[in-house]
């Protein structure tokens, strides 16, 4: 006995490299299968490997595919197949008439993950064909499924809301998913903003616009005179304004340089709305106005402000980076 | 909306703290001992040590405490969560792992050993099962940290390659279920790996995150690398929290995390905020202006294959192309192309991007391409834009812009008799939690692009590269090749 252990030992380390290629080579067997979609031949190289090598790495690999592959083993693997045959394929390959031909064959799938995952496949595809009609009717078909994981019931409602919202506008995908009580999902999120979106723009203008009619009701007939222009403009006010102004935009800068050109943006944007504010305070002064239009004049200002921001912000598409 | 309009001043002012340049934001609660620790010594507030049987000096951040780890558990809280590994030192032979505790927990154990049954029954080292000790940290942080957070990490050493090892950290008395590991194939080996490559989880819109890391985990990479913006605010505790406590039906992104090795570059979200720096282990070389105790910038090596992670959000421009290129330089001039034909690089802002949200730093591509182009480096990793962008292959500049290279079938490089690639091709890909956004594929320099949440698969045997890329909602494919040098 002991003297056959040096023997064994040396066995054992002589067989390991040839071992190790074994492993390599059904490994890359399997993965090929894979990729050919033959799941069922990729099955028996996974199951090879796992007996020839337990302990290595690739095993630790091969056994997440086998459990991966097998939980998908309905209908001999052939569903799997079909689905392998539309996943694995560039999205340009992905045409309508494919599509079309595969959801005919999904319909005849047995009860199952892959019937479900299909599903999800084509309705996700069908959006980006710019088919929301077709992408609602197959997330539709995926809800119908009997066997859905809380997970997929999620998804399958957020992929009909955003077909519904592509065909119907935004209001329309987060009223679907308030009706199914998804008004946490960060799809409701998106969808409420877009449908906001518009009406903000529009009242984000109008703040602008009712500022400029403000300072100039305010101001009329004294805005450029030279005793308020001294008045609006003293250097102590410069000063201030030039603070109030930069320090936004170098702090964004530093935290993101590539957003100093929106910050920039808004430091122009607010420096003409502070020389306006300004000089309308500094002519309805003049003007002896009443000094409730002086408060409205600075309210409206700052308003304004916030306006250009959020316009500025939005423009540039970076409204939401900054705001989770 | 005027609220909306001022976040992000507000946001940039927290960004200029001074506390955040070096060590995240955080407090210290002068003269109060840390929980669970009433030895009557003041605290350390840093820790460095050789773990037993490793090459190399682990050196933890400066916190509110920092000490190596002992049998103590918290009687009240017996929490052991964020389970998650990832390579301080040679891939083929070591592993390091991280986990969160209740606060008075001072155990940093770890039982491994390769058999899986064994090391689920033991309560000590013997036999089959060995042991090692780690260290403990304790900070509060500024924003969303509660009355504090208790980190463990721990240090393997001294493994054979190319195996699967079983483990569980804690203490006796309270341990973790068990997770699977594996260690690398030895450098130059032409075993076959994967890894898989994400970016941008912050926020987790759509719960992408935890969906992308179930679909790498049912690929079965090997590892993972992420480049960068993991959380929103990096010196958010409760950020954090969310990244790692995500999941999907019954899959934990810690079940992941725990067994495939994530290797992470720097975002301008995770800010080299304390809390990152302590919650991972990376290679800790600290060369020229570098920070976070080495762990800014760092390479490793995996079978024939060398990865560089850059860091491209620093607080002083001038270390771009300063200390940071000038190690990047000496790093790459180090790889032997006929044991490592293949170079990956990480960062986290791209500088090939088509008119997406954020356009191209071309501050980055003039302090770093000229090396990517000097030593050939394959693939360039990185985020920031949260779409998926491939770029033709490029080298050289003309007037700032990148030149297009040689280009085979698919907008693949061609490869010389070295096997050295025409160019360099730039990846963007991220966006696996953040918002999406817009991108085009119209610039001359871009080869394909899509307003998706990707990640990318990379399968590597020998000279042989496949290359996919995936929607992570779908599961569809959207774009693939295979290279052979
Ligand atoms: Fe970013």
């Amino acid at each position: 006995m002991t003297r056959r252990l040096p023997i064994a030992l040396a066995l054992l380390f002589a067989a390991t490299p040839a071992r190790a290629d074994e492993a390599a080579d059904l490994s890359r067997e399997a993965a090929a299968a894979e990729r050919r979609g033959e799941p069922a031949v990729a099955v028996e190289r996974y199951r090879a490997l796992v007996a020839a090598d337990p302990t290595s790495r690739l095993a630790g690999r091969a056994r997440r595919r086998l459990e991966w592959l097998e939980a998908r083993a309905e209908g001999d693997y052939r569903p799997l197949s079909r689905y392998l045959a539309l996943r694995e394929r560039p999205p340009a390959e992905r045409t309508r008439e494919r599509l079309a031909a595969f959801e005919a064959e999904v319909r005849s799938f047995p009860e199952g993950r892959v019937a479900r995952e299909s599903w999800a496949l084509l309705g996700e595809a069908w959006l980006a064909l710019d088919e929301p009609a077709r992408a609602e009717a197959a997330f539709l078909a995926w809800l119908d499924r009997p066997d859905l994981e809380s997970s997929e019931r999620v998804s399958a409602q957020t992929g009909l809301a955003r077909a519904r919202a592509a065909r119907a506008g935004p209001a329309a995908g987060a009223e679907l998913l308030r009706a199914a009580g998804l008004e946490a999902t960060s799809t409701h999120a998106t969808l409420t903003r877009e449908a906001r979106r518009g009406p903000l723009r529009v009242a984000a203008a109008s703040f602008l616009a009712l500022f400029l009619g403000a300072v100039l009701f305010v101001g009329r007939r004294a805005l450029l005179t030279r005793d308020v222009l001294a008045r609006a403009f003293s250097l102590g006010r410069l000063a201030a304004a030039a603070h109030v102004l930069v320090v936004p935009w170098a702090l964004a800068s530093h935290y993101d340089h590539d957003v100093g050109d929106t910050f920039a943006l808004v430091a122009a944007g607010g420096a003409a709305i502070l020389a306006l504010a300004s000089l309308g305070g500094a002519a309805a002064s003049a003007r002896e106005a009443p000094r409730t239009q002086r408060a409205a004049v600075a309210g409206l200002a700052v308003l304004a402000y916030g306006a250009l921001g959020w316009l500025a912000l939005d423009h540039a598409g970076q409204l939401f980076s900054f705001l989770a | 909306m005027l609220h909306r309009s001022l976040a992000p001043f507000a946001l940039a002012l927290l960004s200029l703290l001074p506390a955040c340049e070096e060590t995240g934001l955080m407090r210290f609660d002068g003269g109060t001992t840390p929980p669970g620790e009433d030895g009557g010594e003041p605290a350390q507030r840093q820790i460095s040590y050789t773990p037993e049987g490793c090459g190399y000096t682990v050196t933890s951040p400066e916190l509110e405490s920092a000490a190596m780890g002992t049998d103590v558990q918290d009687p009240d809280n017996p929490v052991l969560h964020h389970v998650h590994a990832s390579w301080a030192g040679p891939t083929d032979s070591t592993f390091a792992v991280n986990w969160e505790t209740g606060l008075r927990t001072l155990a940093s154990r770890i039982l491994y050993g390769t058999d899986r049954a064994a090391v689920e029954a033991a309560e000590a080292p013997g036999g089959d099962v060995l042991g090692r000790n780690g260290h403990t940290m304790f900070y509060r942080a500024m924003i969303g940290g509660g009355p504090g957070t208790r980190l463990h990490e721990v240090h393997v050493c001294g493994l054979e390659p190319e195996t699967t090892y079983y483990y569980k950290v804690g203490g006796p008395g309270r341990w973790s279920r068990v997770y699977e590991i594996a260690t690398a194939p030895p450098v130059g080996s032409t075993q076959p790996f994967s890894f898989g490559v994400t970016g941008d989880s912050r926020n987790n819109l759509e719960n992408s995150w935890p969906i992308s890391q179930r679909r790498l985990d049912e690929a079965g990479v090997d590892f993972q690398v992420f480049s960068g913006d993991a959380v929103f605010l990096g010196a958010n505790q409760a950020d954090w929290r969310q990244f790692f406590e995500a999941s999907v039906d019954d899959f934990d992104v810690t079940d992941f995390l725990a067994r495939a090795p994530f290797m992470m570059a720097n975002g301008n979200h995770d800010q080299l905020a304390l809390n990152y720096v302590a919650q991972f282990a990376f290679p800790q070389e600290v060369s020229e202006g570098e920070r976070a105790q080495g762990m800014e910038w760092y390479s490793f090596d995996y079978g024939n294959a060398h990865f560089v992670i850059l860091n491209d959000t620093v607080n002083d421009s001038a270390v771009l192309a300063g200390g940071q290129a000038r190690w990047l330089r000496e790093d790459l001039a180090r790889v032997d192309r006929t044991r490592q034909p293949w170079i990956f690089v990480s960062h986290h802002r791209p500088f090939y991007t088509c008119r997406s949200t954020h356009s191209p730093d071309t501050a980055l591509r003039a302090a770093w391409q000229p090396i990517f182009d000097e030593f050939s480096v394959d693939f360039v990793l990185t985020g920031h834009n949260h779409v998926y962008e491939r770029s033709t292959p490029i080298r050289g500049l003309e007037g700032g812009e990148g030149v297009v290279a040689a280009t085979g079938t698919n907008g693949v490089p061609t490869y010389d008799m070295a096997g050295l690639p025409s160019g360099t091709v730039y990846v963007v890909a991220a966006g696996v939690g953040a918002e999406l956004y817009e991108v085009s594929s119209e610039c001359t320099t871009s080869f394909t692009s899509m307003s998706v949440r990707p990640y990318v698969i990379f399968e590597v045997e020998g000279r042989t590269l496949t290359y996919t890329a995936y929607d992570a909602m779908s599961g569809g494919m959207l774009d693939q090749f295979t290279l052979t040098k």
